[in-house]
């Protein structure tokens, strides 16, 4: 039985019921078809799961999609590991977000488009991990993008949210050309492109190099750089991250599902997904880690001074996915995936915490106008507690065995930046522990800076909110627990599971160095945590006089470092520019419109001159056809 | 002196059908005298064609010592004749009698006219063919100025008149040149002799070639022969430039195509040579100045005049494909030409001339049938297919490059294009602009016969060509 | 295969014109009656083709439901008609298209009601015609035949502009079709007097030649597509139009002139093609590139359109040639992709605009809340517009850059930056057409009705269809795209392109 095409296959036909009937018929009542529909597709990922566990893997071809010479490619599903992995992440997350919403979207207009709009993404979210080549896993890529555009610009009628979805769509198109670049490549070195016989096969080519574009380039570094051109557009790593900040526009579950928990991940997974073809490439695994290791130092030094509650969560998800593309960087792939698990638990669960608090707050997002709400909505305030005690890296919780796992393997692997990009993980620990609990604190402690009519609405959200919230918290407690690693007399679950698919990630490093990294990561987070007491409980005039002193930085970090106006000078206006002066007034006006236009201008020019011989003269005629005849006679005689 | 006890009497069977129409526009012009509706001379006139088309059929061969030639192709010609003058009668009958000149011997001077085609068509012999070629000439100046109270006409008349006697004046000299040369007036005669003695590239017949040439060019219109078209065609009486576009025109062919490849078939390198740059010329200056013009009958002319360079094309191609392509385009020619000019004289009423193409502002809303019909012509004229316009072009263009001539063809195709231009401008004045004025039209049993032919035959021959281009064939061996 | 010996093409293509003439003899002012009498010829004939596709044998290049009379024997000119997998998509577009024409004209055409169903029967056999006919003559025919009713539609039906963009678009092409004209002579006789397709295909000619005629059929395909740089005419003729008419040039008119390149330019002057493949591939890239980049500096909704139009059909040219199964089915996929899609684009322009009477984009802004319906539809339809996987742009595009990049990697990789640039006009269009604050001239529009909705509908199914399920429509030209590619691909010069597939150069 392929019980598990019910796992994608449920949530497209809420999102069809929904788009179709919702409207006129479903109306409030829209969410139970998505919810059921999730709801079943996490049921029937369990029951996968425990196939998966007792090693029953699926790979096979539902029908074939396109056939073109001896391109042929099917729609097909392969449910390994990485798969079950993934699956498990995005259905729960899935299933719970859907149910935070029905609080959240409550009463809005647009409430069945958006159940529906949740339901294509999760379809799209599942094809995209459950594919078995990559022409289906481009399909799923790129449908999750475009439900990304549709929930970020779930407000079209705003013009930032309309704006940051067409950026969202956009950015990723740039990395998306090298998606599809990539998987052009494939083909042709391979003649296929479906996963299995592409891995098996990579070996071949290990040392082959290519003429591409004119430069010779080693075979599968191009192959491996073009998808990780894909990751870096969907996983929002520099310098295609721009668009996920404003992404923050969309509705607050859409930033917990599609950007922080599930899409955005999508990039890893790709990586992951390929790492028979990365790690053939010392080159491009290099770049991987390094472009993984200066975002998630990017956007944390960011995140330092925005005020704005969602985007420095935002901030800190890119932070975050880029420590699991640095991990996924130095081979430790299943490190990586491992912190793409729990920081979907964590991440998802902040997020959903910033909405309650939004909800309370009437939509404000500015921290500088929250506090004190801990004593209003106490459960958002310890399950964000929580949350932020695991992405800070505090010991026992989730998010510290996952990062553990990536600093320790990075001190010790293999790859030549592998001590290098340890030192920013750890510096990027410190720096994610402040800026989380500087959110904390100044939302939920001191007093309430906002206006006398924000504090008299303050309350906590209601159950359909908080009962995702408390499971999403165990989540983010507990998850980790699968993967505690030998060292504290865990199995590491976590990596054997994912063995079979990604490889042992080696670690050359004595207990005495993996007890020190430990303990230097630990440090980086409490004292991220107590410099963030520090500043933000105790001497709360600090941060204003740090920014005053350290102006020139602190403008840097508040502009995010200027990326996007350098994007509109470099790119969007010089563009639009070409288009409006060169081509519209110089190439179609000025020379080919001028030619097409010209030659009758012309001959009209001619016609009216013909015109005047014509005088009505009799003698003027019959003096031309006397001329006629001598030139005749003329030529004719004397050639 | 001829010995009279030679003589016999020649075979009148083959110029049967021209002693007949003598006698026939002859009678007409007396029924004049009894006859008070003009409508029933018209009637009788038709009927005369009738006969003399009946009798053309039967009658071929060759009589008067070689003078006079009746083959398929003067045939054929003779029935592009027949059909112009139908045609012709068929929109006068109405416009006369608004332009106020009903009277009898307009359309016994159309047959007179036509008489000198036939001649000219069956010409075996110079002398037979300046004959016939005045005879035409004669009567159609006196056409042309028929429209005694009108200036415009009568200068029409008289500078027809002028320059076609300078024309014939140089037929005269390529007459006295080649029979100086060669000793004989007779076709077939100068052809071989000039064969047998290898004549071409002799001077004295490169400046007959040359005479001739101007000769016909000027009845054909071909630049710089055409000055006198514009003037006379917008000068004339509707019907009569109708008339005179595609009769004497395609007259004119007949003798350029007998003369060029009958007489100095030998000599044909030479020429083309002539013949090529005339063909250019007339169809850059044809298309290029019906661009500017704002009168329909003179925009018509140049179209006339550009025409002229198409069919010169397949005389260049001195092939009888060639030939056969000229008679087919000659044919098809006839019946889009008349069939715009039919329209044009709709729209000439009491009081209103209807020739400027403004007049044509809005046709669609006011007359839908008339602007459909113009439409039809307009794109046959332009070769659009499917009508008949495209078949002739598209023959013509053929038998030009079988020829060798496809640097010819590709020249022809750009003026056609071109000419596109002013041809669309009627149709987009028709159904593209709004009405300033209503315009009436004179409609009358005459002319919906008129254009149902015409119609129908662009129509048909644009589809199904074959039948047509058959007979052209089969017309084009000498 | 003859469904019986019936001539099913013939019927075809005479329905339409029956139905002229049909309408002729309609009273003008029962304006009801006409429409509904072209809406039922334009059904019939649509039901009429269905067997085409049903019917059609799939495992053969050869020339199906052919029918043949002599039509001028003088001149070996034959009423010659046949269609195989290249031409079949395009037969059945027509039909459909023609339907939808109908329809959206149905309260948008208040003036010369008769007249302009008669023009838009009249294209419809014309439009068939070329896609069935194997005699080049007759080919010619149908090919010069549209452009009366598409100089009617342009100039009596359209815009205020609309003289010009006329006469503009009549001049373009007739120049180009008349050196055309020329070549088929040139190759009658070259090929020993025929006009048989079938029959000059099997000819070879001398190389210089085929450059030449090369060029002479480019002139008047290039104009068609419309390639880089005799594109200008197509802005013009686009905005101008009316919506049917704009339909009919999107969807089917443009498309002539690829089919023009694959069913004669290709085959028959297989050594010059390859030859001129760089060039090809060039003037696709500039078209591509430069046809996105405009689009986004437009003010005009349909005048955007019409430059997306310039740069999808770069593509479909740059699949062509590109000379391998990919790119020629990608390409010819992506032309009824283009013909859908735009088409559709140009239904639910005339559809706003019939409501608004503007066609600035200014004066527009949240029409998705105004108009739910109409803002979804035309969502799918700029989705497929911009490639979305599962929308048929998708299928096409991905298959013509694969096979451009097969030919010439900068190809590929060029044309896949109009991809991006695609998404940015498109996505931006939209936004400000259907997002933000709702502009005071779209407040309170009536969404569509259920003839408007049923227009589209047509559209929506085959986006997904051949989004879904490619193989339905791409099985149908497999044999026939290879027999072709045998054919250009067995001359005597080297192979084109760089990158073959690699692991055959290994080893």
């Amino acid at each position: 039985m392929n019980n598990y095409l019910l796992i994608p296959f449920l949530p497209l036909a809420a999102f069809l019921i929904n788009i179709l009937f919702g409207r006129k018929y479903l109306k409030d009542n829209a969410h139970w078809v998505s919810i059921l529909a999730v709801a079943g597709s996490w049921v029937v990922t369990v029951i996968t799961l425990l196939d998966v566990l007792s090693g029953k893997v699926v790979n096979e071809d539902i029908y074939s999609w396109i056939v073109s010479g001896e391109f042929k490619v099917s729609v097909g599903f392969l449910i390994d590991q990485l798969t079950a992995v993934m699956l498990v992440v995005v259905t729960t997350c899935s299933a719970l977000i859907h149910i935070y919403s029905v609080g959240y979207m409550q009463g809005d207009k647009g409430y069945y488009r958006f159940f529906a709009y949740l339901s294509l993404f999760t379809f799209c979210m599942l094809m995209l991990v459950m594919a078995n080549n990559f022409l289906q896993l481009y399909f799923g890529w790129e449908g999750v993008g475009l439900c990304s555009y549709f929930l970020i610009g779930y407000y079209f009628d705003k013009k930032p949210a309309s704006d940051a979805g067409k950026k969202a769509f956009i950015v990723n198109r740039f990395g998306d050309f090298g998606f599809g670049l990539g998987i052009i490549m494939i083909f042709l070195t391979f003649g296929t492109v479906y996963y299995e016989p592409v891995f098996s096969q990579a070996k071949v080519f290990a040392v082959q190099t290519i003429n591409f574009l004119g430069y010779d380039v080693h075979l599968m570094t191009l192959i491996a750089l073009l998808l990780f051109c894909g990751s870096i557009g969907k996983s929002a790593q520099m310098p295609l991250h721009v668009w996920l900040p404003d992404a923050m526009e969309g509705p607050t579950p859409v930033s917990a599902l599609i950007h922080a928990a599930t899409m955005v991940t999508a990039g890893v997974f790709l990586v992951a997904r390929c790492s028979p073809i990365f790690s053939l490439s010392e080159t491009a695994l290099m770049i991987v880690a390094l472009t993984g290791a200066i975002t998630s130092l990017f956007a944390a030094t960011i995140g330092l001074v925005q005020n704005d509650i969602k985007r420095i969560i935002a901030y800190s998800t890119i932070s975050q996915l880029g420590y699991m593309f640095l991990a996924a960087g130095v081979g430790a792939y299943t490190a990586g995936m491992f912190h793409l698990y729990t920081h979907a638990f964590f991440k998802a669960l902040l997020f959903l915490c910033a909405g309650s608090v939004m909800h309370a707050m009437s939509g404000e997002l500015d921290l500088q106008k929250m506090g004190g709400l801990k004593k209003y909505m106490p459960i958002t305030y310890w399950t964000m507690l929580f949350a932020s005690l695991s992405i800070a890296g505090v010991p026992g919780f989730a998010g510290f065995f996952s990062k553990d796992e990536i600093l320790w393997l990075a001190y010790s692997g293999q790859s030549p930046v592998g001590k290098f990009v340890w030192a920013i993980g750890t510096v990027v620990a410190f720096l994610t522990a402040f800026y989380s609990f500087r959110l904390i604190f100044l939302t939920f402690h001191g007093k309430f800076r906002g206006t006398y009519e924000q504090e008299h609405h303050l309350h906590e959200s209601p159950k359909a909110m908080t009962i995702p919230l408390i499971i999403l918290c165990i989540g983010a407690v507990a998850s980790g627990w699968i993967g505690i690693p030998h060292l504290l007399g865990g199995g590491e679950h976590f990596t054997e599971f994912l063995t079979p698919v990604l490889g042992h990630p080696e670690a050359h490093g004595t207990h005495a160095e993996e007890w020190l990294v430990m303990a230097i990561s630990i440090i980086a987070g409490f004292s991220g945590v107590g410099l963030a007491a520090l500043f933000y409980l105790v001497k709360t005039d600090i941060p204003v006089m740090l920014a005053q002193k350290f102006n020139a930085t602190y403008k840097v970090l508040w502009n995010k470092y200027y990326v996007d106006e350098l994007y509109s000078f470099i790119i969007v206006r010089p563009t639009i520019w070409t288009a409006k002066n060169i081509l519209i007034g110089v190439t179609d006006a000025k020379i080919i419109e001028a030619i097409v236009n010209g030659i009758p201008k012309g001959i009209g020019e001619f016609s009216r001159i013909l015109r005047k011989v014509q005088t009505g003269l009799l003698q003027r005629y019959a003096a031309i056809m006397a001329l006629g005849v001598l030139i005749i006679m003329a030529v004719m005689l004397l050639r | 002196m001829t010995n009279l006890t030679g003589f016999s009497m020649p075979d009148l069977g083959p110029v049967m059908p021209e002693i007949v129409m003598t006698c026939l526009a002859l009678l007409i012009l007396l029924a004049d005298l009894v006859i008070k509706r003009k409508e029933t001379i018209a009637f009788l006139s038709i009927v005369s064609v009738a006969a003399v088309t009946y009798l053309l059929v039967g009658s071929t061969g060759i009589t008067f010592n070689g003078m006079f030639i009746a083959d398929n192709y003067s045939l054929f010609f003779k029935l592009i004749f027949m059909l112009n003058v139908v045609l012709t009668v068929l929109i006068s009958v109405k416009y006369i009698a608004i332009e106020k000149v009903n009277f009898g011997e307009y359309y016994s001077l159309i047959l007179l006219s036509t008489l000198g085609m036939m001649l000219m068509a069956s010409a075996g012999d110079l002398i037979t063919l300046y004959l016939g070629l005045e005879l035409m000439a004669l009567s159609t100046y006196v056409l042309a100025g028929f429209l005694r109270h009108d200036i415009k006409s009568n200068e029409a008349a008289m500078k027809y008149f002028l320059l076609g006697a300078f024309a014939s004046a140089f037929l005269l000299y390529g007459t006295s040149l080649i029979y100086g040369l060669t000793g004989t007036t007779d076709l077939k005669a100068i052809s071989s002799y000039i064969s047998v003695n290898g004549l071409s590239g002799n001077p004295v017949l490169t400046l007959s070639m040359t005479m001739f040439a101007v000769a016909f060019s000027f009845k054909i219109a071909a630049v710089p022969f055409h000055m006198w078209a514009p003037d006379v065609y917008e000068g004339s009486p509707t019907s009569i430039t109708a008339f005179m576009s595609v009769g004497p025109k395609a007259a004119g062919f007949a003798v350029l195509g007998r003369v060029f490849m009958t007489a100095f078939g030998a000599a044909r390198i030479e020429w083309t040579g002539i013949l090529i740059p005339i063909a250019i010329l007339t169809m850059a200056v044809g298309n290029i100045a019906a661009i500017s013009q704002i009168n329909i009958k003179r925009m018509l002319a140049y179209s006339s005049i550009a025409h002229a360079g198409y069919v010169l094309l397949g005389i260049i191609a001195g092939t009888s494909e060639g030939t056969a392509s000229v008679l087919n385009y000659l044919f098809i020619y006839a019946f889009m030409n008349i069939g715009a000019f039919a329209v044009v004289i709709m729209l000439r009423s009491e009081g209103f001339k209807g020739d400027d193409i403004s007049d044509y502002e809005g046709l669609a809303k006011t007359h839908p049938l008339a602007a459909a019909l113009m439409l039809v012509f307009m794109f046959s004229l332009t070769g659009i297919p499917p009508t008949a316009g495209f078949m002739g072009k598209f023959y013509i263009f053929m038998s030009a490059i079988s020829a060798g001539y496809t640097w010819l063809a590709v020249i022809a195709v750009i003026f056609s294009a071109i000419s596109a231009y002013f041809y669309l401008r009627i149709v987009m004045y028709m159904y593209m602009k709004e009405p300033k004025a209503a315009v009436q039209l004179s409609v009358s049993p005459g002319i919906a016969l008129a254009l149902t032919i015409t119609v129908i035959a662009v129509l048909v021959i644009g589809v199904l060509p074959s039948k047509v281009i058959n007979v052209a064939r089969i017309a084009a061996r000498f | 295969m003859n469904l019986n010996g019936f001539p099913i093409l013939s019927t075809l293509i005479f329905l339409p014109i029956a139905g002229a003439v049909l309408l002729l003899l309609i009273s003008r002012s029962n304006e009801n009656l006409i429409k509904w009498v072209s809406l039922i010829v334009s059904i019939t004939v649509f039901i009429i083709s269905i067997p085409l596709f049903t019917e059609f044998n799939k495992s053969t290049h050869l020339m199906q439901f052919t029918e043949k009379h002599a039509w001028v024997p003088s001149l070996n000119i034959n009423y010659s008609l046949g269609i195989d997998g290249i031409s079949i998509l395009f037969v059945l577009l027509s039909t459909l298209i023609t339907i939808l024409c109908v329809l959206i004209s149905w309260n948008s055409i208040k003036a010369k009601t008769k007249e302009f169903y008669i023009s838009i029967l009249i294209m419809e056999s014309a439009m068939i015609g070329v896609f069935c006919s194997l005699d080049f003559m007759l080919f010619y025919l149908f090919w010069e035949a549209m452009l009366i009713p598409m100089y009617l539609l342009i100039g009596v039906w359209g815009g205020s502009n609309r003289i010009y963009a006329a006469v503009k678009f009549f001049l373009f092409t007739l120049v180009g079709s008349l050196l055309m004209l020329i070549g088929i002579i040139v190759l009658y006789y070259q090929a020993g007097r025929t006009f048989d397709i079938l029959e000059l295909m099997t000819k070879t000619y001398p190389y210089q030649l085929q450059i030449w005629l090369l060029w002479a059929f480019f002139a008047a395909f290039a104009v068609k597509v419309p390639m880089f740089p005799v594109h200008t005419w197509l802005p013009d003729a686009h905005t101008e139009a009316p919506t049917a008419g704009s339909v009919i040039l999107a969807a089917v008119l443009i498309k002539m002139g690829a089919y023009g390149f694959i069913r004669f330019s290709l085959p028959l002057f297989p050594d010059a093609s390859r030859a001129m493949t760089p060039v090809m591939l060039t003037l696709s890239v500039i078209a591509i590139i430069y046809g996105a980049v405009i689009c986004l500096a437009q003010t005009d909704l349909k005048r955007l359109i019409a430059y997306s139009s310039v740069s999808h059909m770069g593509f479909v040219t740059l699949g062509i040639f590109a000379l391998n199964s990919q790119g020629m089915e990608g390409g010819i996929l992506q032309m009824i992709n283009h013909g859908v899609v735009t088409g559709a684009l140009f239904l639910s322009v005339g559809m706003i605009y019939d409501r608004t009477h503007t066609r600035q984009i200014s004066d527009y802004g949240g029409v998705a809340s105004a108009m739910p319906v109409y803002a979804s539809l035309f969502m799918v339809f700029t989705l497929a517009s911009i490639g979305l996987p599962a929308t048929n742009g998708f299928i096409g595009e991905f298959l013509i850059i694969l096979g451009g990049f097969k030919a010439n990697q900068w190809a590929g990789v060029l044309a896949a930056t109009g991809v991006i640039i695609g998404a940015g006009y498109m996505l931006w269009l939209y936004q400000r057409v259907f997002f933000m604050e709702t502009n005071q001239k779209v407040a309170g529009l009536a969404d569509i009705n259920l003839r408007e909705i049923i227009t589209l509908l047509p559209m929506i199914i085959l986006i997904f269809w051949i989004g879904i399920y490619p193989n339905a429509f791409l099985g149908f030209m497999h044999e026939s795209v290879k027999h072709l590619l045998e054919r250009v691909n067995s001359g005597s010069m080297h192979e084109v392109g760089v990158a073959k597939n690699i692991l055959e150069i290994i080893k």
